[in-house]
């Protein structure tokens, strides 16, 4: 089971912080965000920045980034400023 | 045509005042804000001075938009001898200072000297005026506004800079000034306060287009997804989330690129427990400003940098601790960027044995004492006061006292963001991410993403962001209304789209077209209101030709005007350097790759510039932007 944290729009469109989930990959996530929550919210978490065990999934594999058993997949508002 | 800027001197020692007026030439070319700035204090300081003796200037200006009402225009410039670093400082700020300014008749204020007693220059329709500062000396800065005219416009300095701490801050409203020590400079003066006040309206060239060019940028901005959305919601505190997943987070004094408790102290974290209220600068409907409670008040919160720096950098994932300490410097009159990296600083000195500043890592319930003892210069915090180069050069630990030209770094860990370590290095006012070209935004924290570790293409890009946030800087607009350069498709898309990546990759593939664009600008010839509106509503408001080509080339000549001050001041190539912690000693021991580069990056740069192999501006160049040595 992976850990899942959503954050900002993703917390609110699904209307939980965290949960457990079955995933092998970030696909897998995003299909079961699809699932569960809707083809929007799942259009709106490929907009955020994703990350597996704190790291963005651009530095790993992008959306067929695989994951562990104990992986942590977060979803993140992209953001600016300086 | 705009009428020509009218500045003002007022010289502290003898109160004499002069006028000022900005010849068309200068207008044109230097157009306003920094670089205006720059010129004239190449033009009218001789070299050697010390930031601190009466003779130095500090120049207060505005741009040609300031007050006109497009958007995020309320920005005003102070520029002066670096406190830091012995070259020059520019410190743009939000407040009303600059708005109020020009309605009292002037577009830039210029001090030299020292006034005999502790003072408040008034600058009320016209007249210049030096008043006794009686009772406000030793106030803070809040209180000392508080104790000042409602309705004027106030740039005050607190106990930091009547004690000329290297690092002190001067504010507007909550609105700060906060690098490079410029606070220092006036309490060297003896200046607590400036005042302005005035009913003249800024008038534009052509008003009828300008409101509607105007409407239809505020438009934008709101659609925008950075603008209209992102900074509005989580301000620049969000970005600590995106950091921290890119190993970009500076942690305990940038040995780590990651924080454990990052959760704790992002943005987002923020926003859903401590958020009151946005709050804005004028004009500006962006409205990044977090509103937070401390002490049972209203405050204005913490910037991502602030977050950064109070936070991982030391170590601590307290957010209440954050929003108090931020609150404290802003009182006390201190950039919270340079006092925080210099704690972090000496809480590693103490962790390697060699000195006791009493403070420690992870430890935050003593740090609002130390930091009033760094305000006051008490006890054994005393010398935290001058900076983390300062403290390195007495005490050694040179290798992670994180500044460059003694300006400590911002909060964006170079290794994984080389270009960024670029900018740090080459920055004129030394180690800040704005004046060094902010390319983090496309390689670590943004939605594009430029491969982060290669060097390739980024001295181009450097060099252009640099030139382009100098431009727009100077006619008065705040930097974050830049931040739509990069374009809404890539957030609908998302960071991980195949697009988005193909896009962030070729980038570094593409540094040869932006040399070229770079050395082409005459053929530029037009302007995109997608790409940089701030060129065409600086045409509207002036009567200028001001088009893309003429907008680099205005940036371009403030970082060369910049570069010439501190070469005439002595500093040389070999103060484009960073810490060896970060040129060394990879982030990530299993990748050799996590340095910044700096050796396959400086030539590059130097040349795309059209510098020498010492980085001095040539002759040719000089002559091609028409800047009269
Ligand atoms: S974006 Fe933020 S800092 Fe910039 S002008 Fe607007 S409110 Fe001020």
């Amino acid at each position: 089971m992976v850990f899942v944290k959503y954050r900002a729009t993703l917390a609110e469109l699904t209307g939980k912080r965290e949960e457990r989930i079955e995933a092998q990959s970030i696909k897998d996530v995003l299909r079961y965000i699809n699932a569960q929550y809707g083809k929007q919210t799942e259009k709106e978490a490929k907009r955020m920045l994703i990350t597996v065990d704190s790291e963005s999934i651009l530095l790993r594999d992008g959306f067929k980034t695989r994951l562990n058993e104990d992986s942590v997949v977060g979803f993140f508002p992209i953001s600016g400023g300086g | 045509m705009m009428q020509n800027p009218l500045y003002v001197h007022l010289d502290l020692g003898t109160g004499i005042v002069r006028q000022i007026p900005i010849s068309d030439e200068y207008f044109k070319k230097y157009i306003g804000g920094k670089t205006l700035a720059a010129r004239l204090l190449l033009d009218m300081t001789r070299p050697g001075i010390d930031s601190l003796d009466p003779e130095s200037m500090i120049i207060i200006n505005t741009g040609p938009l300031n007050g006109t009402g497009a958007p995020s225009s309320s920005r005003f410039n102070i520029t002066f001898k670096n406190v830091l670093s012995g070259g020059i400082a520019s410190s743009n700020c939000g407040g009303q200072f600059g708005v109020m300014l020009r309605r009292a008749g002037y577009e830039g204020l210029i001090l030299t000297g020292k006034a005999q007693n502790p003072s408040v220059v008034q600058v009320i329709d016209g007249e210049v005026t030096l008043v006794d500062a009686g009772e406000l000396w030793g106030l803070d800065m809040e209180e000392t506004q508080e104790k000042l005219p409602h309705a004027y416009g106030k740039l005050v300095i607190g106990p930091a800079g009547e004690n000329l701490v290297r690092f002190a801050s001067a504010g507007s409203g909550e609105r700060m000034a906060g690098r490079c020590g410029c606070g220092a400079v006036l309490g060297s003066k003896n200046v607590k306060a400036i005042v302005a006040y005035g009913t003249k309206r800024p008038e534009v060239h052509d008003p009828v287009k300008f409101n509607k060019f105007v409407r239809k940028w505020v438009k934008f901005i709101k659609n925008h997804p950075m603008t209209g959305e992102a900074l509005p919601r989580y301000g620049s505190a969000g970005l600590v989330s995106k950091a921290n997943a890119t190993h970009a987070l500076p942690t305990r004094n940038f040995k780590y690129g990651q924080f454990e408790n990052a959760d704790k102290v992002s943005g987002e974290m923020l926003t859903e427990t401590k958020l009151t209220r946005n709050g804005n600068c004028i004009s500006c409907p962006i409205r990044c400003e977090r509103r937070v409670m401390v002490r049972g008040k209203e405050v204005k919160g913490p910037e991502y940098e602030t977050m950064g720096f109070f936070g991982p950098n030391i170590d601590s994932d307290d957010l209440d601790a954050i929003l108090e300490l931020n609150y404290v410097c802003d009182t006390l009159g201190m950039d919270t960027i340079s006092a925080a990296s210099t704690i972090a600083f000496a809480m590693e000195l103490k962790e390697n044995g060699i000195a006791d500043f009493g403070v420690e890592f992870g430890k935050t319930d003593n740090l609002a004492e130390v930091l009033h003892k760094i305000a006051f210069r008490e006890g054994e915090c005393a010398e935290l006061a001058n900076g983390s180069k300062w403290l390195s050069e007495k005490y050694g630990g040179k290798e992670y006292a994180i500044h460059a030209k003694g300006l400590e770094l911002a909060s964006y860990e170079p290794r994984r963001s080389v270009g960024m370590g670029l900018g740090y290095a080459t920055a004129n006012r030394g180690g800040c991410h704005l004046n060094g070209g902010y390319l983090a935004l496309l390689e670590s924290v943004g939605v594009l993403s430029m491969d982060a570790q290669t060097p390739k293409g980024k001295a181009e890009f450097t060099v252009f962001m640099q030139d382009a946030l100098e431009a727009v800087s100077s006619a008065g607009f705040c930097l974050f209304s830049a931040q739509t350069f990069v374009t809404a498709i890539f957030f609908k898309l998302g960071p991980a789209h195949w697009f988005t990546r193909f896009v962030g990759r070729a980038a570094t593939r593409v540094g040869g077209a932006v040399r070229l664009m770079l050395r082409s600008t005459s053929l530029l010839r037009f302007n995109s209101f997608y790409l940089l509106p701030h060129a065409e509503a600086i045409r509207l408001a002036t009567g200028f030709k001001m088009y893309t080509g003429q907008f680099i080339d205005l940036g371009e000549r403030a970082f060369n005007l910049e570069r010439m001050y501190n070469l005439r001041e002595g500093l040389t190539s070999a103060d484009d350097t960073l810490p060896s912690r970060l040129t060394k000693d990879p982030q990530d021991k299993n990748r050799p790759d996590t340095v910044v580069s700096l050796d396959a990056m400086l030539p590059r740069y130097y040349k795309t510039r059209g510098w020498d192999e010492q980085g001095r501006p040539t002759a040719k160049r000089l002559n091609q932007l028409k800047i009269e040595v």
